[in-house]
């Protein structure tokens, strides 16, 4: 699988600091899905594989970089219980540049930089963009295609201190 | 399999997808998700499949102008390790310099599915193709991956590309 990419997670920036088009949506909605993004972010802080899944449906398609699809809540717990055992992820911040609401979806796309401390070498400072479709589910939103892009090979850069 | 699994299936113009979970030796139903799919889901299944036919042809071609016409005005392109390319302006000078860098040898398009959302077409897919470089020596560029394309429908009925993201299959492509 490739570098832990699949960890990388969202910020719960307040909505009103992306672009958010609600066609079909609320408001409701908008808070609802940040809401969802910001657990996920913090299942992945926390190295807490089931919060991070909380929000992934259960017909979920990860898109990673260097991997063919992973289907499935199984295929993401594995993923996540991979990435999560190897690396820990002091730090994640991202950037949504739009939410577009259309009914029960919404596509969210926006930029990522994340830490990730390996159990052994140097850290890695990863940088990229997401997409990332959510499906409204029968307890909530859920993360139903997710795709990531690096913008650059993620480099084995500084040492840790 | 083990203690869950998916059962997908389909009826007239609603698919379905229950979970079920086995407790205390009983299979059990946990959730029932049904998505009701527009009657004309299969018409924008074709067109965007016909516009994906035209994409390959028009790249093969080095039709920037045709690739680019795939978008709308405010669409935006995301590949991997480069600057998005956003807006028509952008798109269009992103293919010119790409098909003026690298013919296209051979490539597959294949759509895997395609979920209709209000005026939103969400296709998700995968690619394979090979790149020739039209200058220097450098050997020709193998690649596959997915993407996932957002298609919003336009006043004539016809659809374009609004955002689209793709990746590579291959650790350290392209």
């Amino acid at each position: 699988m490739n570098r832990a990419l699949a960890s990388a997670a969202f910020l719960a920036v307040a909505i009103s600091a992306c672009y958010a088009r609600n066609v079909g949506g609320t408001s409701a909605d908008s808070t609802a899905i940040v809401a969802a993004a910001a657990q996920y972010r913090q299942g992945w802080l926390n190295g807490d594989t089931a919060m991070a899944l909380s929000v992934i449906s259960d017909d979920v398609q990860l898109m990673l970089p260097g991997a063919p699809d992973v289907h499935g809540q199984a295929g993401a717990r594995k993923v996540f219980v991979e990435e999560m055992t190897q690396y820990h992820i002091p730090a994640l911040t991202v950037h949504r540049q739009e939410l577009l609401l259309q009914g029960d979806h919404a596509i969210d796309i926006g930029t990522y930089e994340e830490t990730m401390v390996p159990r052994k070498g140097a850290t890695i400072y990863a940088t990229g963009r997401y997409l990332v479709v959510w499906r409204r589910e029968p307890g909530g939103w859920r993360m139903w295609r997710y795709m990531l892009n690096e913008f650059a090979p993620a480099a084995p850069t500084r040492a840790t201190s | 399999m083990g203690n869950d699994f998916i059962h997908r299936y389909q009826i007239d113009y609603a698919s379905f997808l229950e979970v079920w979970t086995k407790e205390r030796g009983n299979w059990r139903v946990a959730t029932v998700q049904a998505t009701l799919l527009d009657p004309d889901s299969a018409a924008v299944q074709q067109a965007i499949t016909a516009a994906n036919a035209r994409f390959v042809d028009a790249f093969k071609r080095g039709d920037a102008a045709t690739l680019a016409a795939n978008y709308t005005d405010d669409a935006v392109f995301m590949a991997p390790n480069m600057t998005a390319w956003e807006g028509h302006a952008a798109i269009s000078q992103g293919f010119t310099g790409f098909v003026s860098q690298f013919g296209l040898v051979d490539a597959r398009v294949a759509t895997k599915d395609v979920i209709l959302a209000g005026d939103y077409a969400i296709e998700r897919g995968t690619y394979a193709w090979t790149l020739h470089p039209k200058t220097g020596t450098g050997a020709d560029i193998v690649d596959n991956g997915k993407y996932l394309t957002v298609w919003g429908r336009q006043a004539d009925g016809s659809w374009k590309i609004i955002r689209d993201i793709n990746n590579s299959d291959r650790p350290g492509a392209m």
